[in-house]
């Protein structure tokens, strides 16, 4: 078995954060993954667009005090995802401070 | 992607996870909701007929409104299965309820209401929010130790 590597679709910050934060809850609404990541409505847009088109999010639309909003939840694929290119993000680090000390 | 690419990548990880921390606080009410949904649940198995069953229901709608409320409230719903720590205690929660669900059968009466069965019940009700308001501490410590990668 290959060990995981960084994915692509998670490599930039925004969506490797808007990754962590779906990883932490079931669901989550639009506007508050905004307010936590501190991002512009159509960066997170454009982010949650990359993931959906990944099969690593599913939004949900859902009637609330009379306003539609948006749910937003990580999809199985996302979930290993995430965790895969944590793991290989890890490993790099790992493996680069043992050659560096190997080196020394 | 280089070391410095990998460790920045990292440190987004951790912002992300401070800033959910600051945002994983439930009020008391909310733990207590929970402690006395269970407790619901837990007596109306106790107890003979259609009062037990109206315990049940009354269990069950009060999950289905922490449901809806931490959603409206909080604008996301986590449940009691996230996380590390959190998750065993969850489980080891789930094992004590069973254990409450039991013992409330045997103590069950044919006609009437046992009062061991309520005492059962305050007890249950004590034990989950107690239990709830650690959860919150556990998973808000483990967002803030980077636990839960």
């Amino acid at each position: 078995m290959s060990a995981p590597a960084i994915d692509p679709v998670l490599h930039p910050p925004a969506r490797l954060q808007i990754a962590a934060a779906l990883e932490r809850v079931d669901d989550i609404e639009f506007q508050t993954l905004r307010d936590i990541l501190e991002v512009s409505d159509s960066v997170l847009s454009k982010h949650l667009s990359a993931l959906g088109d990944a099969g690593y999010v599913e939004l949900a639309k859902a009637k609330q005090n009379g306003r539609q909003r948006t749910w937003v939840k990580a999809t199985k694929a996302g979930h290993k995802a995430f965790i895969d290119h944590m793991t290989a993000l890890h490993e790099l680090v790992r493996a680069t401070q043992e050659a560096a000390l190997a080196a020394e | 992607m280089d070391r410095d690419e990998a460790l920045a990548s990292l440190d987004a990880v951790r912002n992300a996870d401070r800033r959910m921390a600051g945002r994983m606080r439930w009020p008391f009410y909310r733990h207590a909701m929970f402690g006395v949904s269970e407790a619901l649940i837990v007596m109306g198995i106790g107890i003979p007929g259609s009062t037990g069953i109206a315990f049940i229901a009354a269990g069950l709608a009060l999950l289905v409104v922490q449901f809806y409320g931490d959603k409206r409230r909080d604008g996301m719903f986590v449940s009691g299965y996230k996380g590390t720590n959190t998750r065993r205690l969850t489980l080891s929660l789930v094992l004590l309820l069973m254990m409450a669900v039991g013992a409330s059968l045997i103590l069950r009466w044919d006609h009437g209401t046992n009062p061991l069965v309520v005492g059962l019940g305050a007890l249950v009700a004590i034990v989950c929010t107690f239990a709830s308001l650690w959860w919150e501490r556990l998973y808000r410590a483990e967002l803030l130790g980077g636990g839960l990668r």
